[in-house]
């Protein structure tokens, strides 16, 4: 046990220097940014002056290496825009994200569980089939549609709720409704197969025999027998939450590291984009290595 | 007389072949790749075309409609159901091409990490999974605009944050068909290990592929359509549903089928295209997982 944790904290670590890489080659490929910090007259020793300064002029191992020192100091370079930490930026909008994903997981949670429990209940009858379609539905939506579509209903026709920006819990139901859409599909449909799977399981079927009336055999031990795949997939589901969360947050204006990073790609300040890239992508490595050991603890047959 | 027979065997190998295929997602399907091959020739309008006297008409079930813009125009008067057909072709285009250099990408590393095995399987495998912890959409806006948002780009893009997927299934696959009996007999037999790979490993594999492929397809189109719905993706004058939905966005509460068409069409195409594919994943390769 000791051994898989230290093993599987040690990939993780591995990992997050490759992420580190990609982060960095994003930076590289964008070009000299001399080009466009600089004003169209500098001449060409203030360029170099510039690109010394920026250590641009070392070898690329070298600014890779002084790239992942600075990062490991929490220091991601200052924003071309604002002149402040670009990592600074990035976190004072992380909670809006991380709201906005927590309340998107909760309705999916609350929708999803029990359509795909119904439809595994109830296998091949009209309820089955209706949380087949919802699922299939979901899962084809685009999401900044949805957002769109609700926003012509209820904001637009009934006038009922704000199309953007960030406040009370009114102006969180749309986003969060658009947000947690794709993921409710999804882990509807997990809920829906690992109930059949529980279900048909020997033990379920003993206790039916054994005369256990059926909403404890369904709720209490197949439910309990299922659930660990199903809360191994929210948790997942949670990091396509945060990365999807670029697109709602941009059709709502809802000011969080999505909004701010398409900002930040428009304004060519890519060390805002970068910070984002490597807060999210860290969060989404931390969220795998916790659901991994997780999982290892809750199912001890595990053993890799 | 043989071509007859030749004739009645394709008919039944056909027959055969689509057994058991969901219909209303098949029809929709061809409907969608023959919009985009044959878009030149079926447009009503030229989708660039601007007509100010007939701007903003609606689609033609509804009062001011008429059958000329079937499903309605634009504020530059230019035909919705035309510009819907050419976002077809682009949006097929683009899919196939970012899923075919994902797919390339990905079988060889997983063919070489699974086949391999050891130091190099763990370092392979380790960037898979940096790949996929990628926030993807960041990701790839952040490359669109980094490279420049030509269709080239998009479907560079989309090719290098789409391969771990493809790399991961192939080595899972690699690895269950490596201990067979016919893969240690052509060993002993004396093969070189890359005929090996490519003779007898990958034909197995490829079912799987075509299925993870298939059902890529619609998630790459929403891909796409989200990028160009932000700006970074396909630019005008070329034709993006997400392009469109962008367009459109400003006259929503006047026009409301700038909004919902494009959106249907990328809807109904995404759908077809993830029945069809669970479809086939069914009939191809029922060992891969539901999820």
């Amino acid at each position: 046990m000791g051994f898989y944790i230290l093993r599987r904290i040690g990939q993780t670590a591995l990992t997050a220097v490759f992420v580190s890489m990609i982060v960095f080659s994003l930076a590289r490929v964008t070009g000299d940014p001399t080009i466009s910090l600089l004003p169209t007259e500098a001449t060409q020793e203030d360029r170099d002056f510039f690109r010394r300064q920026l250590g641009l002029d070392q070898p690329l191992h070298l600014q890779y290496l002084t790239f992942v020192g600075r990062v490991l100091e929490g220091d991601m370079g200052k924003s071309f825009r604002y002149r402040e930490s670009a990592l600074g930026i990035v976190l004072n909008r992380l909670p809006a994200t991380l709201q906005l994903a927590a309340v998107s997981m909760l309705l999916a949670t609350i929708i999803a569980l029990p359509i795909g429990i119904l439809a595994a209940v109830r296998r091949d009858t009209w309820i089955d089939t209706l949380a087949r379609w919802f699922a299939t539905l979901g899962q084809a939506t685009p999401t900044f549609w949805l957002g769109l579509i609700l926003i012509l209903v209820f904001s637009v026709h009934l006038g009922w709720l704000p199309t953007s920006g960030r406040g009370g819990v009114e102006n969180l139901v749309l986003p969060a409704i658009t947000l947690g859409w794709f993921s409710a599909a999804a882990i509807a449909r997990l809920t829906r197969s690992s109930m059949l799977e529980a279900m048909q399981s020997d033990f379920v079927r003993f206790e039916r025999l054994s005369g256990l009336p059926e909403r404890i055999v369904v709720l209490k031990h197949a439910l309990r027998n299922a659930a660990i795949p199903i809360v191994t997939y929210m948790a997942l589901q949670f990091g396509v939450l945060l990365s999807g969360a670029v697109v709602t947050e941009t059709v709502f204006a809802w000011p969080g590291v999505g909004l701010i990073v398409v900002d930040a790609i428009n304004a060519r300040d890519y060390p805002v984009v970068q910070a984002a890239v490597m807060v999210t992508a860290m969060l989404i490595l931390l969220l795998n290595l916790l659901v991994d050991l997780l999982y290892s603890w809750l199912d001890p047959r595990i053993r890799y | 007389m043989s071509d007859r027979f030749f004739f009645r065997r394709w008919n039944l190998g056909l027959q055969d072949s689509m057994r058991g295929a969901p219909v209303l997602a098949t029809i929709l399907v061809a409907l969608f790749v023959g919009a985009a091959v044959l878009a030149p020739w079926i447009v009503p309008h030229n989708p660039a075309d601007q007509n100010f006297l007939v701007s903003l008409a609606p689609p033609f079930w509804q009062e001011d409609g008429s059958l000329s813009y079937p499903l309605g125009s634009d504020n530059l008067g230019r035909d919705i159901l035309s510009r819907i057909i050419y976002g077809a072709r682009l949006s097929l285009i683009i899919s196939v091409f970012a899923i075919a250099l994902a797919g390339s990408v990905g079988v060889l590393l997983g063919l070489i990490a699974g086949y391999v095995g050891g130091a190099i399987d763990s370092l392979i495998m380790r960037i898979v999974d940096a790949f996929l912890a990628l926030p993807f959409i960041l990701m790839a806006l952040g490359f669109v605009a980094a490279l420049g948002p030509s269709v080239t780009n998009i479907i560079i893009v989309m090719g290098i944050t789409n391969w771990a997927r493809y790399a991961r299934l192939v080595r899972g696959e690699v690895l269950s068909i490596k201990s067979r009996d016919f893969v240690a007999l052509a060993r002993v037999a004396g093969q070189p290990r890359w005929r090996i790979g490519i003779r007898h490993i990958l034909p197995n594999v490829t079912n799987s592929i075509i299925v993870l492929a298939t059902l890529d397809l619609g998630r790459v189109i929403i891909l796409e359509s989200s990028l160009s719905f932000l700006g970074l993706g396909v630019q005008p004058p070329d034709i993006s549903w997400g392009l469109m939905l962008s367009d459109g966005r400003a006259y929503m509460t006047v026009a409301w089928w700038l909004t919902i068409m494009p959106g249907l069409a990328i809807l109904l195409a995404v759908l077809s295209l993830n029945i069809f594919g669970d479809w086939m994943r069914d009939r191809l390769d029922p060992r891969q997982g539901r999820d």
